[in-house]
């Protein structure tokens, strides 16, 4: 994976660990609305909400990376990103910044607990290390 | 007329001769010929096929020509010179005349192509001749010089010479008068009558039909009359007492500006007064100086118009109102694609979900205090909703479209079906100018289709059983579709032999379908019902015909799909009816609004056959399964929280429970639901294919409260619960 310093981040955390999008696939970051669970589907797909008259899916991140769910605060956040021409929103725990990295590692086996292959590579902040979401992958988990 | 295929016909045409003229100019500055000239062959092959299914044999005959022609010049046998442009632009000139005969409501035979057929004709032999006729074409009609020497010039409107059209099955006769007077031919009559629009054609037809009279009446006002145009109002309105004035040549409002000297005004009058006797009334009128009544020509409503190819003086003279007349008829409709209808629809579905929550602001901001402006944002919410109701209307009847389109396919269907079947069937279809959205007769088509063969193949009996059943040998099968309570209804009924409980008991039993335990509890009704089990099909040997490999489940199914209910009469000895519901459109549904666990979901209406509220005592347990009794019918009631995997207790289930009552007959299931909510019209959308196909959800809505609720998959849930429903 090459260093970069040009791109731009979403940087958010869950639990004690920080993560990353690029911000090329950030739509937008909404407060937690009401979420209508959906029966019958994989367990992090959290259930829908109403954007703007948009029907949008909204997943854990917590669920998806074994993490216990914890009550939603009032610093959590839905992060709306694009994928395939839909709009998929991710809860976080609290959105902290827009960043770069001065550089970005390759992801090894298992980052804290959760499958390197969520990642795209693990970047490097001031304030520690950022996992950088493989957005295909978390969306798409089996 | 076939309206629906007579649109199509014109689009097609209008297209196809656009590329034609495109193309023939390209020719002419020569770019690659070769690939214009295939293109132009295509062309005219393209017209030659549609305008002979459409009966318009001039047309065929022509494009006929010009393919023969354009496959010499394709196949390198002649070449491309100004006299091959020089003819093929002739051509098309005469195909424009005949699209404008078509469109003004003839049957495009009121054209003399001969001499451009013959030379295209000679063209293609090879045989030289003076260049053709010029043919001007100006701005807004057609103007052919060529013609007007020719001995066929009155032949234009001359119909004597109309040929035999082969006509398509079911067309209704009256608009084709094929013996109308020669206009022309009508030597006193000096003055012009107007071309009518096809809906007054339509009108003054229908009149006639009704057995009234319908005139002309020709007023001169008296130019001393100083409010001429006022006086015209009150003839019309006077006129409009002894019946009907349909329309008025020139409109009553251009009349006013330009009252010098005599005044003339047309009326088309429809009522019950004969000519003499109309013009005696209308002669008695203040400041009428002359009247003339006229019967109309069945030639101005039906086969044969004065289109502006007409010879002589009078093209001259209508030259500009007949151009704009043709003008008008062209813009009465307006193609407009499905993805911009389907937008306008979405938009609307938006505005309708706004407005709930309108209204719902409003409630709660009443509730908290009543001042004036409370009030106003009531009544504002009120005008609102009634203009999205409006609008949700007019965008819906743009969507529809009559089932015609579909009946229509069907005459030649039944035919093919009772020849290879050796049976004598007669069709009866009534109400096809019913209208419903275009997506439904789409997906309608399949499950319609395969009932019509099953009822050909199993219903109606071989003449000889019919016989010998005291029956006419001639079956009868009735395709029947209605507007009932804000649904459509389609029913296909024919008069066979009926299905006979019994044996479907022994088939379903045979096939594994149901035990010989489970046969003992079925009715008679409730055996019938059957047929619609997945893996049943009642022909002992799978026929050509109907084993298609769908079976009645899949129609059921498909039905249920599209928020529909399928019923089943039946008879033996005497038919069977199949009666379809379904709703009018599937963007927008009435749905039912319950309360499972907290959330909200939503049944869709079509879905629900009634709601009865019961004690816990009511729901039994038979043979392990939970039921519920209700007018001597066993239904089973599925305790829908555990399939949609909400908690739920059935032991801390209230005293009193509410049942919702979904699907149809044999497959009926009570739902057990906390709360009932009330219905609203409700906007199905879809949860993306992020979230893709959940099993027992069609899709989602948003209520009035911002909040999405899930809306009910019954057919799925049904098709699921009835074998779990027992745990």
């Amino acid at each position: 994976m090459q260093a970069s310093s040009h791109e731009q981040y979403i940087e958010f955390g869950i639990d004690q660990e920080q993560y990353a999008i690029g911000i090329q696939d950030v739509h937008e970051i909404i407060k937690i609305q009401e979420i209508t669970a959906i029966p019958n589907v994989k367990e992090y797909v959290k259930g829908v909400i109403n954007l703007r008259g948009r029907i949008v899916p909204v997943i854990s991140l917590r669920c998806l990376f074994d993490i216990e769910e914890v009550e939603y605060s009032k610093s959590s956040r839905i992060v709306v990103i694009h994928h395939q021409e839909e709009a998929v929103g991710i809860v976080v725990d609290r959105v902290n910044k827009v960043t770069t990295f001065s550089d970005i590692q390759p992801p090894p086996e298992r980052v804290g607990g959760v499958q390197g292959s969520f990642f795209t590579g693990i970047g490097l902040a001031e304030s520690g290390l950022v996992g950088i979401l493989r957005l295909d992958e978390v969306l798409l988990h089996e | 007329m076939l309206s629906e295929y007579r649109e199509v016909f014109l689009e097609e045409l209008e297209e196809q001769l656009q590329l034609m003229d495109e193309e023939i100019l390209k020719l002419e500055r020569e770019e690659d010929s070769s690939r214009i000239v295939q293109t132009l062959f295509r062309a005219a092959h393209t017209l030659k096929g549609s305008s002979a299914a459409m009966g318009y044999d001039i047309m065929k005959q022509l494009t006929h020509e010009m393919e023969q022609l354009l496959d010499l010049v394709r196949s390198g046998k002649r070449t491309v010179t100004g006299a091959l442009i020089d003819r093929l632009f002739h051509a098309l000139d005469h195909l424009k005349l005949l699209k404008l005969d078509i469109v003004d409501g003839g049957e495009g035979t009121g054209i003399d192509i001969s001499v451009c057929v013959r030379q295209l004709q000679n063209f293609a032999n090879g045989i030289e001749e003076a260049e053709p006729a010029e043919v001007q074409v100006t701005g807004n009609g057609l103007e052919k010089s060529d013609l007007r020497d020719k001995p066929n010039v009155s032949g234009m409107l001359n119909l004597s010479e109309v040929p035999d059209v082969p006509n398509m099955p079911n067309v209704p006769g009256r608009l084709n008068i094929p013996n109308g007077p020669d206009l022309t031919g009508n030597g006193e009559t000096e003055w012009v009558k107007p071309t009518l629009a096809l809906n007054l054609r339509l009108k003054a037809s229908e009149c006639l039909d009704q057995g009234r009279q319908v005139n002309w009446v020709y007023v001169r006002i008296s130019s001393s009359c100083p409010i001429k145009g006022a006086r015209a109002y009150v003839i019309q309105s006077s006129l409009g007492e002894w019946g009907e004035v349909l329309y008025t040549h020139p409109e009553l409002e251009e009349l006013e500006e330009q009252a010098e000297g005599d005044t003339e005004v047309l009326y088309l009058h429809a009522g019950d007064r004969m000519p003499e006797e109309l013009k005696a009334l209308t002669l008695g009128l203040m400041d009428v100086e002359d009247v003339r009544v006229e019967a109309v020509s069945p030639a101005e409503i039906g086969l044969v118009q004065p289109s502006p190819t007409q010879p002589a003086t009078k093209a001259v003279s209508q030259a500009d109102g007949s151009g704009s007349t043709s003008g008008k008829a062209k813009s009465q409709t307006i193609r407009v694609s499905v993805e911009r209808l389907e937008h306008l629809m979405n938009l609307v579905g938006e505005l309708v979900i706004d407005q709930t929550r309108i209204h719902q602001v409003e409630r709660i901001q009443r509730r908290r205090f009543s001042d004036d402006s409370v009030e106003e944002l009531g009544h504002i919410s009120d005008h609102l909703s009634r203009i999205i109701s409006d609008l949700q209307e007019s965008v819906m009847k743009t969507r529809m479209l009559p089932i015609e389109q579909l009946f229509n396919r069907f005459p030649r269907m039944i035919r093919d079906l009772s020849r290879d079947l050796g049976k004598d069937i007669e069709l009866v279809i009534e109400g096809k100018d019913t209208e419903l959205d275009r997506t439904l007769i789409e997906e309608i088509a399949d499950p319609l289709i395969h009932l019509i063969r099953n009822a050909v193949d199993h219903g109606i009996e071989a003449p000889g059983i019919r016989e010998a059943n005291g029956k006419p040998a001639k079956g009868t099968l009735t395709i029947r579709a209605a507007h009932e309570d804000n649904q459509v209804v389609i029913y296909v009924e024919d008069d066979g032999a009926g299905i006979h409980a019994e044996k479907i008991r022994a088939s379903a039993i045979a096939k594994g379908v149901i035990t010989v335990e489970e046969a003992s509890y079925l009715t008679d009704m409730e055996s019938v019902e059957l047929i619609f089990s997945p893996g049943f099909s009642t022909a002992a040997v799978v026929s050509e015909v109907s084993g298609r490999g769908v079976g009645m489940d899949i129609v059921k199914s498909h039905i249920e799909k599209l928020n529909g209910l399928i019923e089943i009469h039946t008879a033996v000895g005497k038919g069977t009816t199949f009666k379809i519901k379904l709703p009018l459109t599937l963007a927008i549904i009435e749905g039912l609004l319950v309360r499972l666990a907290a959330q909200t979901y939503i049944i869709p209406m079509s879905n629900i056959s009634e709601i009865v509220r019961v004690t816990r005592e009511d729901i039994v347990t038979v043979r392990g399964q939970s039921v519920i009794l209700l007018r001597n019918q066993v239904i089973p009631v599925a305790w829908i929280h555990e399939y949609l995997h909400l908690p739920n207790n059935r032991a801390e289930a209230k005293q009193n429970i509410s049942l919702v009552i979904v699907g149809s007959a044999e497959k009926r299931l009570a739902l057990v639901v906390d709360e009932l909510v009330g219905n609203q019209e409700i906007v199905i959308k879809s949860l993306g294919s992020y979230i893709g196909k959940v099993s027992g959800i069609a899709g989602g809505t948003i209520l009035g409260d911002g909040s999405v609720a899930l809306i009910m998959e019954i057919a799925g849930i049904i098709a699921r619960m009835s074998g779990k429903s027992a745990s």
